[in-house]
Parts: structure tokens; sequence; C-alpha cells
């Protein structure tokens, strides 16, 4: 298939080439190593074990939960798991690495190869290859802003367990790129294995980008490290794009070397590291013995996966007639397949239901929560709530139109669909004697326009109906409204 | 590895990466020393390793995802050299 | 008779019986520590502590509440981190540590009712096998060559030279390459270095963590059998630490060795062993066999790639464990530096002491870049080709007899200078290491100069209670004459 992706440089066409390292923090309670907690935002040093602050004597003990979070991980993007895999260390000084080491899977990763499916905007699906999953710990933070010549260590993240997914260098653009984020955090969310807020930094990436003609081998890449949200991702990959276009353009080459995102020019800048700070002397951590995982126990976390967003949008489409788009829409955030799945069970006509309400969900249930910048847990509308309303529908009760306006209620007043119908009395009228009293009326009203009807002038039934719901407020059933209608212009 | 490519260069990389700072008649004994310690170390060639499987099948220890530890912030800090804030404080560290 | 003289099984007895108070047998210590300064075995002491748990100890023994070692003073190297205690590890960087947690094996020892008398001297970071390198002095050995005190060997040469001088009833010692055999043999009293996770590793400093493990010295087996049961354990704090359940090693004790199958490693037989050594091993092996024992003659072919092994295993693992000794949050910072780098390599060239750099050096050069497989990854090989000799061996034997060194001490001062032939001292006992299993030094002669030899006994994983056996049976027949009593 070819890239549509090209970007146009002075002498040709280029195709970027990217690859990812994500780092996401797993789900656990306490450290990886350790028993401190890993809440976010506690006072410095107070979430700080002795084995974390890398006192003498200290040893690391493995989180039994960080390792089955990283299981469930694995299994839930196809993923092989190791049945042996192993810890090393990655030696280098740093005032935030207390130990002088970095205790990293780095030669034996405890899950293998698998894949990734990325929706893509124009309905397309792209795999991409993880290459690998291996756990390891967070390093501290220097803050340097509180003095002019000393920078100040706070361990409290260090020690925190972190899941790193690397990709095979498969995305072509940044909607590639972005994307696979976005559905790898939707994965993990699912899974409960990492928490996916970017802001607070439980999910980094670091960004291999290259270019090539179109064809060629793959260039000469740069990491760019630590990018924390899907437009610096998007900002990251452009800049790099275009500074690798212009350097080979001009008769430059690219340098592999570890760049740094600069949020505030939306740039990357080299880090012209020391070439010796970068011999790391891996080697395996002696304190720590392999990690041996057993068959039965990844039976068991397999069985035990929840139902992931490919599954789900599978049985939307199938199983209640969703477009893929939609249903996508509707599981890429757990929280709205959750709202999804509880008002599901309210849903009376089992066979039209489930899509008008999908429907309700990402048109009015979306629109009136990004009017308000809400998420959908602090929706003003229940799901139950919501689902009743689509009974009202369905069972013929009120139209399709008034339940617009019965929805803006709830949401600004609250109650049940029920009995904001019953008070403001919108509910439908069927009643054939009822509605034929008004069409007559209406008919007799109109006279002229009767005459030019029954002439062959058919475009004025629209009209009629038109009067008809407007003399009843709306709450006349169409059907029934249209069929007493043809039946009196018919003389029937 | 011949004992030759130690060099007072090598050293003081070597030390460097291993963050030691060495006097010159350090540099010259270590030189010395690290050339008999790797010539001795020779001895290893004579091996015949084409056979050898490393065992290591011996599973580590797993813990229980407990909070057990942690909130001794004097524990934490109070043998350092400098500290303010709660925190260790160090020379400014330059990105 | 001074009660220091006493072993700790005599002086339970004297405690059990009312012969003595806990705290006399804790002020005759005191004062003759005072009066031996010269041997410079303790770096701290903690005289005022021990007095007190000393009045504890002895309520206990009022009440019938004594625990195994209750009111027994003991020292302790200053690898293990001692709660409110300073410990240093014998460094210039850790000078002034103050650890806020007290290590799994200390507290093993305190919970069955022992006394700290304060630290003991040792090699800098356990790196060493004379005690020379200690940032407070070199510890010396009570036993003399004409007036020139002896070397009391190392790295745990305070704890050895403490115990045998009758400055402790016993002594925590750890052992990497042979740091508690080597010293014990030297100075003419026991230790053990058990298996690879018998005793906790937990708030002990760790020089090689692969290596690494805690032990006794004592003056006696039995003693060194009865410390050992209250040191060791399971720890959840240790993921190298075995669940397997401690014996009751002192009380198994019978002596009893007919028809026990002793291994001679032909290959221990090697040229460079003092000729004393050689004939009063020989010895030893005639004693166990008139008890009953069978001589088997057994092969280690790979006993001598143990030691180049070690020698790039040890190291490696220590350039990475030492280098959290940074000046950041604990111990010795440099007064001046330019930045951060500066603080890091001023800091670590002023704190550490001539050999720990040159070992960090050794191991930051076999581990990086390039040099990964040539050193590292060949000495683990070698040391599963040693594993899987010994698994071999002790097929067809229970327990091997050995020297534990092939000299005896030498005096200060005639120490051998250059690096290569200082670390042959280990060259006997490393392969217990590289192994993981238990190896005892047991003191048998003394040579035509009145210095002491010791014999080495090495037993399968977990056979500690093999070795105390044949040990006692040894040390019965051998009727060592243990330092002067005076």
């Amino acid at each position: 298939m070819s890239n549509t992706n090209l970007y146009k440089g002075e002498t040709g066409e280029w195709e970027v080439v990217i690859g990812l390292e994500i780092h996401a923090q797993v789900v656990s309670k306490s450290k990886l190593f350790s028993g401190a907690a890993t809440a976010f935002g506690a006072d410095p040093n107070t979430q700080v074990s002795l084995v974390d602050s890398g006192f003498p004597g200290m040893l690391p003990v493995l989180n039994r939960e960080c390792v089955r979070q990283a299981i469930r991980t694995g299994l839930g993007l196809n993923c092989e798991i190791n049945k042996w895999s192993r810890f090393d260390r990655k030696n280098y000084f740093y005032p935030d690495l207390p130990n002088g080491y970095q205790i990293s899977q780095f030669y034996h990763p405890l899950v293998g190869p698998g894949k990734v499916l990325v929706d893509l905007s124009d309905g397309s699906q792209k795999e991409v290859r993880i290459h690998h999953i291996h756990l390891e710990q967070d390093a501290g933070k220097s803050i340097h802003d509180l003095s002019p010549d000393k920078s100040y260590i706070d361990l409290n993240r260090a020690g925190v367990a972190l899941m790193e997914l690397v990709t095979e260098p498969d995305m072509r653009s940044v909607e590639e790129a972005q994307n696979f984020v976005k559905k790898l955090r939707s994965i993990l969310r699912y899974l409960g294995t990492c928490d996916g807020n970017m802001e607070e930094g439980s999910m980094r990436c670091d960004i291999n980008v290259s270019v090539r003609r179109p064809g060629d081998e793959y260039g000469t890449r740069t990491e760019t490290k630590n990018v924390n949200s899907l437009r610096f991702m998007g900002q990251a990959i452009e800049y790099e794009v275009q500074r690798q276009i212009e350097l080979i353009e001009s008769g430059g080459s690219v340098v592999q070397e570890t760049r740094l995102f600069d949020p505030t020019k939306g740039e990357t800048r080299s880090m012209r590291t020391k070439e010796e700070s970068n011999d790391y002397r891996y080697f395996p951590d002696p304190d720590l013995l392999p990690l041996i995982v057993e068959q039965a126990e990844i039976d068991e976390l397999r069985e035990s996966l929840p139902e992931l967003p490919d599954e789900k949008v599978n049985r939307y489409v199938t199983t209640f007639g969703l477009k893929p788009y939609d249903a996508q829409v509707l599981v890429m955030e757990k929280e709205t397949t959750q709202y999804f799945e509880a008002g599901l069970t309210d849903i009376k006509n089992k066979k039209e239901g489930p899509k008008l309400y999908a429907n309700w969900v990402t048109g009015e249930l979306f629109g009136a929560l990004n009017k308000e910048s809400l998420g959908v847990t602090e929706s003003k509308v229940s799901a139950s709530h919501l689902a009743s309303l689509i009974n009202l529908i369905t069972d013929n009760i009120i139209s399709g139109k008034i339940a617009k306006d019965v929805f803006g209620y709830m949401w600004t007043e609250g109650g049940s669909p029920e009995s904001i119908v019953e008070s403001k009395g919108l509910k439908q009228v069927t009643d054939e004697d009822e509605i034929r009293t008004i069409v007559a009326d209406v008919l007799a009203k109109n006279d002229a326009k009767v005459t030019e009807y029954k002439a062959g002038k058919d475009k004025l039934f629209g009209f009629f109906v038109g009067q008809v719901m407007k003399a009843m407020q709306g709450k006349g059933n169409p059907e029934v409204v249209n069929m007493i209608l043809k039946r009196l212009l018919n003389d029937e | 590895m011949s004992k030759n490519e130690i060099t007072p260069d090598l050293v003081e990389k070597v030390a460097f990466l291993a963050r030691i700072k060495l006097q010159p008649a350090e540099v010259q004994r270590y030189t010395e020393d690290l050339k008999g310690v790797f010539n001795w170390l020779e001895q290893l060639n004579e091996v015949n390793f084409d056979d050898v499987e490393l065992e290591d099948n011996v599973p580590t220890l797993l813990r229980e995802d407990a909070i057990t530890d942690g909130n001794k912030l004097e524990d934490i800090v109070h043998n350092a050299p400098q500290q303010n804030f709660g925190m260790f404080s160090v020379p400014k560290v330059v990105e | 008779m001074s009660l220091t003289f006493k072993t700790i099984k005599e002086a339970k007895e004297g405690l059990q019986n009312k012969e003595f108070t806990v705290k006399e047998l804790v002020q005759e210590h005191i004062d003759r520590i005072e009066a031996h300064r010269q041997l410079n075995a303790y770096v701290t002491d903690t005289f005022e502590q021990a007095l007190t748990q000393a009045e504890q100890a002895q309520q206990r023994y009022n009440t019938g509440e004594a625990r195994g070692l209750e009111g027994i003073p003991l020292g302790i190297k200053d690898l293990y981190c001692t709660k409110g205690v300073k410990t240093t590890a014998c460094s210039k960087i850790l000078h002034n540590f103050v650890p806020p947690y007290e290590s799994t094996v200390t507290q093993n020892l305190f919970d069955a009712g022992a006394i700290m008398l304060g630290k003991l001297n040792m090699d800098e970071f356990a790196m060493g096998s004379a005690n020379l390198y200690s940032h407070f002095g070199a510890a010396k050995s009570p036993w003399k060559n004409g007036e020139k005190h002896l070397v009391p060997g190392g790295s745990s040469g305070g704890s050895a030279g403490a115990v045998a001088g009758y400055l402790a009833m016993g002594a925590t010692g750890s052992d990497t390459g042979g740091s508690i055999r080597q010293p014990a043999a030297f100075c003419g009293i026991v230790g053990i270095k058990p298996t690879y996770g018998r005793c906790s590793r937990y708030g002990m400093m760790a020089f090689a963590s692969s290596l690494d493990q805690a032990g006794p010295i004592t003056r006696s087996v039995y003693d060194a059998a009865l410390l050992l049961e209250h040191m060791a354990s399971f720890d959840a704090k240790d993921a190298t630490s075995k669940n397997v359940k401690v014996p009751s090693y002192a009380a198994n004790i019978n002596k009893d060795i007919k028809g026990l199958k002793v291994g001679i490693p032909k290959e221990y037989n090697m040229s460079g062993m003092d000729p004393e050594i050689g004939k009063a091993w020989e010895e030893a092996q005639q004693w166990l066999k008139a008890q009953g024992a069978e001589l088997v003659e057994v092969s280690l072919p790979n006993t001598q790639y143990a030691l180049p092994a070690y020698y790039i295993i040890a190291p490696a693992e220590a350039s990475s464990n030492l280098a959290r000794y940074d000046g950041v949050r604990y111990g010795h910072r440099a007064e001046s530096f330019e930045n951060l780098n500066d603080m890091y390599c001023s800091t670590r060239g002023e704190g550490f002491g001539a050999e720990v750099k040159k070992r960090l050096i050794i191991g930051t050069y076999v581990l990086s870049a390039g040099h990964y497989d040539a050193y590292y990854l060949k000495a683990k090989k070698v040391q599963q080709l040693i594993r899987n000799d010994f698994k071999n061996a002790f097929k067809d034997v229970d327990v091997m007899l050995t020297p534990t060194t092939p000299t005896p001490a030498f005096t200060e001062g005639e120490e051998p200078k250059d690096p290569v032939t200082m670390y042959l001292n280990d060259v006997l006992t490393v392969s217990a290491n590289i192994a993981g299993i238990p190896g005892m030094s047991v003191p048998t002669h003394l040579t035509q100069a009145g210095l002491p030899i010791g014999m080495q006994l090495l037993g399968p994983h977990f056979r500690e209670d093999t070795l105390f056996n044949v040990g006692a049976a040894l040390e019965e027949v051998a009727q060592f004459p243990m330092f002067p009593k005076q």
C-alpha cells in the first residue's frame, strides 16, 4: 500500500518512519521493589522507603501485582509472555537515581512480540507491531527552580513501576503515531494496568523519527525524549521531519542522537550528552533471581481479562448493527462504554433500541457534555434515564423530536423522562378520533391548498403534516397523522 | 584483551565512568596493577566453554502489593550532607 | 581466670548456674577491650548500651526467661547496619553514617538476647585479605611471630582478632571470597560461611551480592553452630534468601563420623602451598580416618579458574553496588567541587581507599561496552563449571577436607606487594562462594614458628550440620592450643 502522507521537500518526496517507546506507569498500590506508596502529588520524600533511597544494605523485592499487570498488558496486546525473564542493572550516575543504577529488564523482558490494530480516520486499520514490553523502575525528580545554584531531589517517584513498551518502526504518519497512542491508552485503561494520565506523567513517549525516500532503506533516526501529550507528539514529529529533510537536502546528514522536546517552542534540541555517559554497563541484578511465571498463572490472567475495545466494536457492530466508526467512538474511552452498557440493560426494544441509544450517546449526550466540558462520568443525565427516554421513543410515547426537548429538560432540570413527559404534557397523541378532528379542521382552513393538492400538487402533503403537527404542538404520532391525512385528502 | 591495552588514559577514562577522581600517582599505580591483574585473567582463555549452559532457574521471591513503607522523611534525609525543603540538595544540574 | 576466656557454651552454663552475672561478663570484656586497644579491633564502642542490655539480660536469667544467646557479649563487623549506631564499612565515605535501621542478622542475634560490645574493624567494604585496608587503620592479630603481630587476615580481621584475643565471645563476619574462613585460620579460631541464602543480606552493606554471605567467628565449633542458628533465617526482605528450616545445629552435634565419606580434592594440593600446611592436611585426613571416616580422592577440575572468575564477578558487582556512595543522601561529600560530576568524582576519589578504588575500576572496566562477553559472561560460565564440579563430587562424598589457606599468616609489613599474589590468599576458599556451598575453617595445627593453621570443610548446599559434626570431631582430636589466656 502506498503512503499518502508524504512530505514534499525541495528535491522530492520524503516518507517519515516512526517508532515509539512508551513508558506507562503500572497501576499498583506500592512500588516495584518496595512497600512505599505510588500516589501522585504527595509531599517530597514522604513516599520513599530506604530501598528507594538506596541506603546501604537495602534490597529490592519484586511486587507480584506489577508482574501480573505487565502480563495482563501483554495478553491485551496479543503479545507472547516469557515465562523466564530477568532484571538487569543499568548503571549511570544521576542525583535522581539513588542506587547509581536503574533496575530494568534489558536483556530478557517479561513480554515478547505482539501487535495493535490502530484505527485511522479514513476507516482503515493499521497494524503496529510491539517489539517487547519490560518492567523497570522510574527515577526520582530533580527540581531546578527553587535555587539559582542548586537542584533539589525528591524521590517519591523513584522506584515506581513502569512498563516500557517498544514498537517496531511501523508508523508512517503523525496520525498513525497519535492514533496508536490513543488506542494503546484505551486498551491499558480497559485492562486497568495504567491510568493513561499523560498530564501527571503516567504515560510518556520517546519518539524515534527518521525520514527516507519512499521505498528506500531506513534513514538515521533521532530519539526525542519525554513527550507527554498527543499534541506535543505531533509537533515533535513534524519538527523533526522538517529538520531532517532540510538537513539532508542541504547536503548534511542526520546524527543518531537523543533530543529533548521543548513544549514552549514546539521544537526539539540535541541533549549533547557526553559519550562516556552512554556506557550503561548492563548486567543481571545479583539482588534478584530470575522471574519465573507459571503457565497456570498466565492462563488465569488471560481468562480474567475484560472485553477489550476491538472485541467490543465487533460485538456492537454485529449484535446492535452499529456502524464501525460509531462503535469505535463509543469504545475509545472505557467510561463511555461503561455508561453505554449500564443503560443497555434497560433498553426494552432489543432490535431497534440499542442502535438508537448509541446514536443518542454519541449525539445528544456528547454534545451536551462537550458544551460544558464534562466527562461522561459527570453527566447530568444518567444512563438509565437516557435508556428510559429511548424506550419512550420506541414505545411511540413521544417522537424523536419531542425527545430532544425532553432531554433538554432532563439535562437542565433533572428528573426522569417519564415524569417530564407527564408533567409537561408531552405525551404523543395516537388516538385516531382526536387526530381526525384536528386534521379535518386543518383541511377546512386550507381549502385552496386542498384543491391544489387534489389537482396533483403532491408536494403539499408535507405542508399539511406540518400544519397538523403545529396544531398538535408536535405531539401527534407521525404515522397516525400521515395515515389520517392521506385518508381524508383522498376522500376515503 | 591484552595487558598492553591498559594505559594511563584508559585507567582515567574508566575511573571517570566510575566517577572516581585519581591523582597522577594513582593513575600510574593502577595502570601497573591492572596490567598484572588482566594478564593473570588471561588464563580464562584456556577454558573450553563450548557446552556450558548457565543454569538460572531458582525463582526470585515476590511480595504482595501493599503499602508497608514510607512516611519516614526524617530517616530519609537526616544523614544528608545538604538538604532543604525535605529534599536532597546537589549542585545545579544543567540539562 | 577472666570470664572472657570462656566459650559461649561455658558462659551460658555459668550464667544459668548464677556463677557470675551478665554485667560481670560484659564488664570484663569492656575492661579487656580497653586494655588491648593496640589490636585496633573495635572501631566503635557501644559499652553503655551493652551494660544496659546486661541488666535486662540478667533479669531474664533471674526469671528463667533466658533466650538462646542471653547476655552473650559479641562484636559486630562494621558491615552490618545497626540502628542508631555508626556503621561505616571502615570507609571514609561512610565515616559519619548512622543507619536508621537494623540488619536482619543483628536483629536476630539481639532477639536471641545477644549483647553488642561494639563495631569491629574490617577491610574497607570487605575488600582485602589482611585488614590492612581500613580507614581506621589496620587491625592486628593477637598472635605474634617473634615480636611482631601477625595480620589477622581479612576482610573480617577485626572480628577474628577480637575473638582470638578474647575481646568478644563471638563475632559476626561476612565472607565473599574467604573473608570469614581465612581470618579464622590466621587467628587460630573457627569461622563458617554458610550456604548462600542461609542468612539474610538485608542491612549488610553489599560487596558482591551474589557471593556475600554472613557467618559467625568463634573459638569453638559448638559456639559457631550456636551463633549460626541464631543468625540464620528466611527473610522476605532478601529476594535471594532461602526458605529452608534452620536446624538446631549446636544440639545436633554428636561427632559421630563413622562411615562418612570425606573427599580430598586433588586440585587443592597446589604448588605454592606451605609444606607445613600440606603436612597438617595429611595428618587431619588420618585423624578423620581413625574415627571411622572413609577418605575418597575427588576431582574439582576447574578449581584454578575460580579465583580469576571471582576477580571479575566480585569487582563487577561491587562497581555497581558501591555507586550509591555518591555524597548525595548520606556519608562523605567533598568540600569543594565545580559541578555535579566533579562532586561525584571528588567525593568518591577522597572517600574510597586505594584497594576499593582499584577494584571499582576493574569492575567498571569488565562491564564496560564491548567487554561483557570477554569477562563477565566468561566468569559466569566458569562459575557454572565449578558448580557442576561440586555437584558431581558430592555424589560420591559427604564432605570435603582441604586447608583453608595456602600459607599461614604473615606479619604486617611483609605482605605481598603485587595484587595477584595478595589475591592468592583466597585461592582455597573462593570456590565455596562461587558455588554457593558452605565452608568452615577449624584450627588444627601450629607451625614450627607457632603460627596457626586452619583446615577447611566444604559441604553440599544446606549441609552445615555435617560441617559442624566433622568440625567438632576434628577439633576434639586436634586439641588446638588457643591463643594464650593471659
